[in-house]
């Protein structure tokens, strides 16, 4: 008797009232506050939006909201609370790496989705199968990179890395992509952050004579490396990563910084001409006076891919129905660009590739 | 190939720079003198501020930085080794303020500058000249030039001129020295004007070879510690030997073992002669009967 009614007090609280319930993680207080506070703006536009249109596929949608603080334990308990009191099979959240980490093991115990609009570190592409993100991984630059390099024919290139996470996670990360490609890797060697000399290295660019070089660190060590590598008298086609456009990097490499070639994910461009985005941007600023920027972009692309894999279900939507959709969607075109997602729900998102041309980052002509 | 021992000899240069500094602040003061490290450093940072901020032109800005070097050496002596000398303090009470002047030093320019890697050169990049299939830059050869001139006129004049001699005499004894007239502290206030100098030059030529960071001091500092040691404190040849060997082992070890282990094989070398060696290379080793 007990055992039937609560089965029926669960599924009342699932919601086979034709309701859609999205609960959402953002730190509405706190240092990140206003990251919140601009991710909840593009989401009650988009649900108003919804809403008016008669909800995703006919079913109205209901947001609730819970502030984590960007602290992972807060963020945990308000993730424990959206899924044990309100029943939600999704939660939209963090905007900050560190409490969407803390949040997805809990998501991942009672299957439920969890979608981050912009939390980049690596260690979420591992953090579960019922983990998403919009935001690519810092490591899909180095997958990026690595097939331009393959695109390009070329089969050797060096990689010279910074001896910390991030220098050492994309350098695996190309090396992986590019030898599967059928590229080999002459040389891979570490440098530590602090070091100026370079000249151990490069030398054996010298004697190896790669076709290409993959420089994994920051700005400031990229322009050292670069500048003694020409002056070295070596003119090694050079790859490196995001973090080289900086207007710093080209005070610092000079004439070494031209033809340095590296990745940028695509985001959200308020200037674009595409119809879509026209439209957020108008119907934003006119509802609260000012531009959207990139985490409004993100907030709002995250609700709507909900929303676009949610309408198209016909069972009841639960976090393993969302998930299969989720799975099975193939591309879903947002306001940021475009949407797909790997076998790790990690977004891959087209990634263009920039060059430096005459003393400016400019986009590398062929790439797409 | 030819490469590797390019690289070397400018690693070398670089240690032996700051190197002979060290080394005769060393022989008449008795202390490990580490914030000559800072006196590097600073060199580099003033040749910024004179180039860079006042706009003077390189030659200039250079010259006047180095004299800053000088006096920035010589208010150490003057404002806190001398003090402390004169209350008796040892040598390790020395080499712990030393090691504060360091930090207090480097902390100051990180304040001042940033701690971001700041430029002083063109953005035209030179090409190296080819030198047997090796290239190197005109600051490289500069470099090396710089070291090797300093080097043989630091050797002279401790030979063959007066301060030589009495720099010698306050090396070997303090007190002896004293007694035949000799003012042990403006020998050690010379050792120290000299030394910081030519930190100084080394600081600017570094910094114009591959820009400058508040923690530049440093390394080049321990290498040259380490070169002093191998090579022995009492001559340059000495010394110069001990740069040369360090810059190998730093360069053939980069080149087998992956850069990340230029440091590190420092003081395998360091290590390996304190076991085997520890009177240096041109040490001579003290039998009973001459001691």
């Amino acid at each position: 008797m007990v055992a039937v009614v609560i089965a029926m007090i669960v599924a009342i609280g699932q919601g086979h009232d034709d309701e859609l319930r999205i609960g959402v993680v953002f730190p509405l207080t706190g240092d990140a506050a206003s990251y919140g506070e601009k991710g909840r703006e593009a989401i009650d536009l988009a649900v108003s939006i919804v809403n008016a249109e008669g909800g995703c596929g006919g079913r109205p949608v209901r947001v609730i909201y819970e502030d984590s603080r960007a602290d992972p334990k807060t963020g945990v308990s308000a993730i424990r609370k959206l899924i044990s009191a309100d029943h939600v099979p999704i939660v939209i959240g963090d905007i900050v790496s560190a409490v969407t980490l803390a949040a997805a093991p809990i998501a991942e115990n009672n299957r439920v989705v969890l979608l981050s609009p912009t939390s980049s570190s690596p260690a979420i592409t591992n953090a579960g199968h019922y983990i998403y993100r919009i935001w690519p991984s810092d490591l899909a630059e180095g997958r990026a990179i690595a097939k331009l390099a393959l695109s390009r024919d070329y089969r050797r290139v060096s990689i010279f890395h910074m001896n910390n996470d991030y220098g050492t996670s994309i350098a695996q990360v190309f090396k992986k992509t590019f030898e599967a490609g059928g590229g080999s890797i002459p040389v891979m060697e570490a440098y530590q952050a602090e070091g100026t000399d370079y000249r151990s290295f490069l030398a054996k660019m010298k004697m190896d004579a790669p076709d290409a070089l993959y420089i994994a660190g920051y700005f400031a060590d990229t322009a050292t490396i670069v500048r003694q590598l020409r002056e070295l008298g070596l003119s090694t086609q050079v790859l490196g990563t995001t973090a080289v456009e900086d207007d710093k990097f080209l005070q610092l490499a000079g004439d070494a910084a031209e033809g340095v070639i590296y990745p940028l994910a695509t985001g959200f461009d308020p200037a674009s001409s595409d119809a879509q985005v026209q439209q957020f941007v108008k119907k934003f600023r006119s509802r609260y006076g000012h531009e959207p920027g990139w985490v409004e972009a993100q907030a709002y692309d995250a609700f709507m891919l909900i929303c676009h894999v949610a309408s198209r279900l016909d069972e009841d939507v639960t976090g393993e129905a969302l998930k299969k959709a989720l799975d099975t969607m193939g591309s879903y075109k947002g306001v940021a660009g475009v949407i797909e997602f790997d076998e790790n729900g990690d977004v891959v998102k087209p990634v263009v590739l920039k060059t430096v041309r005459n003393g400016v980052f400019s986009r590398l002509a062929g790439s797409e | 190939m030819n490469q590797l021992v390019a690289n070397a000899a400018i690693s070398a240069a670089i240690i032996l720079l700051v190197g002979v500094g060290f080394a005769l602040i060393y022989r008449v003061g008795r202390f490990f003198h580490f914030a000559h490290g800072a006196a590097f450093t600073a060199g580099a940072y003033m040749n910024l501020v004179f180039f860079r901020v006042f706009g003077l032109p390189q030659p200039l800005s250079a010259t006047l930085s180095v004299l800053t070097c000088i006096a920035l050496g010589c208010t150490m002596e003057l404002a806190v080794y001398r003090p402390l000398r004169k209350r008796s303090a040892s040598g390790v009470v020395q080499l712990v303020a030393s090691l504060g002047l360091y930090i207090l030093l480097t902390s100051l320019i990180s304040l001042a500058f940033g701690d971001q890697t700041e430029s002083v050169r063109s953005a035209t990049i030179a090409k190296g000249v080819s030198v047997a299939g090796a290239r190197l830059t005109d600051i490289q050869i500069t470099i090396i030039a710089c070291a090797a001139v300093a080097a043989s006129m630091v050797a002279w004049a401790l030979r063959y001129t007066k301060a030589g001699r009495e720099f010698r005499a306050v090396a070997s004894d303090p007190e002896l020295a004293a007694i035949t007239g000799v003012r042990s502290d403006r020998v050690i206030l010379g050792a120290f004007a000299v030394g910081s100098g030519l930190a100084g030059i080394a600081g600017i030529l570094v910094s114009l070879d591959v820009d400058m960071r508040p923690t530049m001091g440093l390394l080049p500092l321990l290498s040259a510690v380490v070169a002093v040691l191998v090579g022995g404190v009492g001559r340059v040849l000495g010394l110069v030997m001990g740069a040369i060997l360090i810059a190998s082992a730093q360069n053939v070890g980069g080149w087998y073992l992956g850069q990340q282990w230029r440091e590190p094989v420092v003081f395998v070398v360091l290590l390996g002669f304190l076991f085997v060696r520890p009177e240096g290379v041109m040490g001579k080793k003290l039998t009973k009967a001459t001691v």
